[in-house]
């Protein structure tokens, strides 16, 4: 008589709760592409509404969406609240512990998503640096500290890399925008030029192919802010799509495997140290023997193309310059990404151990041997493992590169046009003009959020000229000015500019 | 595989993990008393080290500083009385009429920092520690700040150009224009110097004030230092400068 053996009902409700966890993942991950797609497209409305469904529907997705929410606010001329959003972010980020015991387990059981979204090093820095952009482009009132704090963090992050054993230029990288505001901040002080030039020199060193450095550092060192009867015009353009995490599957790595290995054979050593004795068997020495595990699924940097180089800005009519790359952020995540692979491969491989252990566990205490133990083993362990999935979460909607130009212009009113330009300096869009009112010895900030040809203009100019100059399909807001770039009644001026490689 | 292992291992892998990563929390704060020691900095200088080097410099330059000025001091103006380089006597009529209705006027121009580290925040806060101290004392009545960046961005002069008296004319006048007449600029500087000794390194900061007579270009210079000793453990400070005294080599 054959024995009918009922699964363990605690196995069944974990693959029910692993498979209903997936599904609604993959529903929260392809809203929030769908949001990026429409911040791209310049449909703010859209983007902003499907990301508030995303935080709403997804938990694990709420950090992820919020981050992205606060660059569609900026976008759209709200510097205030995306301000606010980043504050508490990095307040939450700060607050949370580096690793939570309970969605580690769970992580093991199931897959990385299962983890507390933490922002990879890069993003922690840049949280500040667009509070910092935000403070610019509203009050202005705490952008020197987010600075200080973008600063600080940084040194704070190249501390940890330090004691790590990881390489330490791989997994810290420095990012040049942050020192470059603080200069650009303190030198405005009309005082404190020691600092602006400590900054640039900073900044120098980071980024050498940023060859406004260079004016940078010699006018603070020896000159002026600017010349008598004049003000400063800053541009910072968020230029291009930033860079998103996508599933691949990847080999594993002699790296991982060793990290893994060893990970594993600690905890065997430690729990043999705890039950050394007299019974102790020989067959306890050996150690853990890694299943064949060929591949993973890991996250892997995206940068979605865009086909905008730069930004074009005619003063007046005449071209004065385009924005210069600053910091490269798609550069700064495939740089972490590559750093944190093998640790990324070698959780995948522990996780897919562990699981591998728990189904022969349960298939031995069902009394599955021979081919049906074999058979339940293979398909248990793969269906199981079949569910996971990488953990993609990221901050999207950071830009591809930040990207700033200074331009000294005598006080009074001046048209600002900012044109999108591609790779070739061919314009890709008809630009937008605001009206900016340079103050004597004062700086003026124009922030640029460009993902592609679609621009948005934020500034924090609320002279009433300025609020005369929107285009009719922007929206004014309580914080600032917002013009975008789809203004039919600009007409094409010809232009020369010329893009460095 | 023998079950019994397998379940042990299971459960290694799970207590490892959390095992190691316990005792993660979040953030407190809480308010120190008076009597509560400065926190010495691990990396760099810090409130236990900034705080007593300016006020030290700052009591030292307001005791070499002169007297406060009475009218009756003036009633000959031609008569020296006084050998300091700060001696009002010496100052023509008109400025010693000045002088004489009050307190000195001080214009901090700020401070420069030509040290091996960064000052972060805590630049503000000496100049504001500097300034609040040189108003108390009854000699001396501070300039604003706020008119001090007025002036340096109407003149566009650089803090560190006014040593010229070309600048410092421009400068006062343009302080003037505003209603601050100026008799004494008074300019900070914090310096370091760094000794490093294997894993250990002592860093001594200096703050120097420097005050300048505006009328006569005479100068006076106070400057206080701390020393301060960095290791890679707690036992650096013993071995280097305790019962071991290793620090001289």
């Amino acid at each position: 008589m054959a024995t009918c053996h009922l699964p363990n009902p605690g196995l069944l409700l974990l693959l029910v709760v692993t498979f209903a966890h997936n599904a609604g993942c993959a529903r929260s991950v392809a809203t929030i592409d769908s949001a990026r797609k429409a911040f791209a497209m310049g449909d703010l409305k859209e983007a902003a509404d499907m990301l508030h469904a995303v935080a709403t529907e997804s938990a694990k997705m709420t950090d992820a969406a919020e981050l992205d929410m606060a660059v569609v606010e900026l976008a759209s001329g709200n510097a205030a609240a995306a301000e606010s959003r980043l504050r508490i972010l990095r307040d939450r980020f700060d607050t949370t512990p580096g690793l939570s015991p309970l969605h580690e387990a769970a992580a093991i059981l199931t897959d990385d998503t299962a983890r507390i979204f933490r922002p990879a090093g890069y993003e922690e820095v840049m949280i500040r640096t667009m509070l910092a952009v935000c403070s610019l482009a509203g009050d202005q009132i705490d952008a020197e500290s987010y600075t200080l704090q973008a600063i600080n963090h940084q040194a704070k992050l190249a501390a940890q890399a330090e004691k790590n054993f990881l390489n330490h230029s791989d997994i810290y990288q420095p990012i040049a925008v942050a020192p470059y505001l603080r200069g650009v901040l303190r030198e405005a002080t009309h005082h404190d030029y020691d600092d602006a030039t400590r900054s640039y020199q900073l900044v120098s060193s980071v980024r050498p192919q940023f060859a406004a450095a260079q004016a940078d550092i010699a006018r603070s060192s020896g000159g002026a802010h600017s010349a008598p009867g004049h003000g400063v015009l800053y541009v910072i353009s968020c230029v291009g799509r930033g860079p998103i995490l996508q599933e691949i599957v990847a080999p594993t790595t002699t790296a991982a495997l060793a990290i893994a290995s060893t990970v594993l054979n600690s905890a065997t050593n430690q729990t043999n140290d705890d039950t050394d004795g007299p019974d102790r068997s020989d067959d306890d020495d050996e150690p853990i023997a890694l299943p064949n595990i060929a591949s993973v699924k890991v996250p892997e940097v995206v940068i979605p193309n865009s086909p905008l180089a730069t930004v074009g800005v005619l003063v007046n009519g005449a071209a004065i310059g385009t924005t210069e790359t600053l910091t490269d952020v798609g550069e700064l995540a495939i740089l972490q990404n590559t750093a944190e692979m093998p640790w990324t491969i070698a959780r995948a491989v522990i996780r897919r151990v562990t699981k591998e252990a728990a189904v022969a566990t349960v298939g031995d205490s069902l009394g599955l041997e021979g081919t049906a133990g074999s058979l339940f083993h293979f398909a248990a362990a793969s269906a199981w493992s079949g569910t996971e999935k990488a953990d993609t979460r990221c901050w999207g909607l950071l830009p591809r590169e930040i990207q700033v130009l200074r331009a000294e212009l005598p006080a009074g009113i001046h048209q600002i046009h900012l044109m999108p330009l591609g790779y070739g300096g061919n314009p890709l869009a008809t630009g937008v003009v605001n009206t900016v009112t340079i103050t004597d010895g004062r700086n003026q900030y124009l922030i640029v959020v460009a993902p592609t040809e679609q621009m948005h203009v934020v500034t924090s100019d609320q002279t009433p000229t300025n609020s005369g100059t929107v285009t009719d399909s922007g929206t004014v807001t309580d914080s600032g000015t917002v013009t975008s770039t789809t203004a039919p009644t600009l007409s094409t001026t010809p232009v020369a500019f010329s893009i460095a490689n | 595989m023998n079950t019994v292992k397998t379940i042990r291992r299971c459960s290694l892998i799970f207590a490892f993990s959390c095992s190691s990563i316990l005792g993660c929390a979040g953030q407190y704060g809480h308010i120190l008393a008076k009597q509560d020691k400065d926190m010495v900095g691990s990396h760099a200088a810090g409130a236990a080290t900034w705080n007593p080097l300016v006020d030290e410099a700052v009591a030292q330059l307001l005791g070499r500083c002169p007297p406060a000025i009475h009218p009756v001091s003036f009633q000959n103006a031609s008569t020296p009385t006084n050998a300091s380089p700060f001696s009002t006597a010496e100052l023509n009529p008109e400025i010693a009429a000045a002088l004489a209705n009050g307190p000195a006027s001080v214009c901090f121009i700020g401070i420069e920092n030509k040290s091996a580290e960064e000052l972060g925040d805590f630049k503000d806060q000496l100049y504001e520690r500097i300034d609040a101290q040189i108003n108390t004392a009854e000699t001396f009545r501070a300039i604003s700040r706020r008119m001090v960046d007025a002036a340096l961005l109407e003149t566009r002069l650089r803090p560190d150009s006014l040593f010229l008296p070309v600048n410092r004319t421009a400068f006062a006048a343009a302080l003037g224009r505003q209603g601050a007449p100026v008799d004494y600029l008074l300019y900070a500087t914090v310096t370091t110097g760094t000794t490093d000794r294997n894993k250990s390194s002592q860093r001594d900061y200096e703050i120097t004030l420097e005050m300048v007579n505006m009328h006569s270009g005479e100068f006076l210079k106070e400057s206080a230092k701390i020393r301060k000793g960095y290791s890679k453990n707690r036992t650096g400070k013993w071995w280097n400068y305790g019962w071991f005294d290793q620090a001289d080599g």
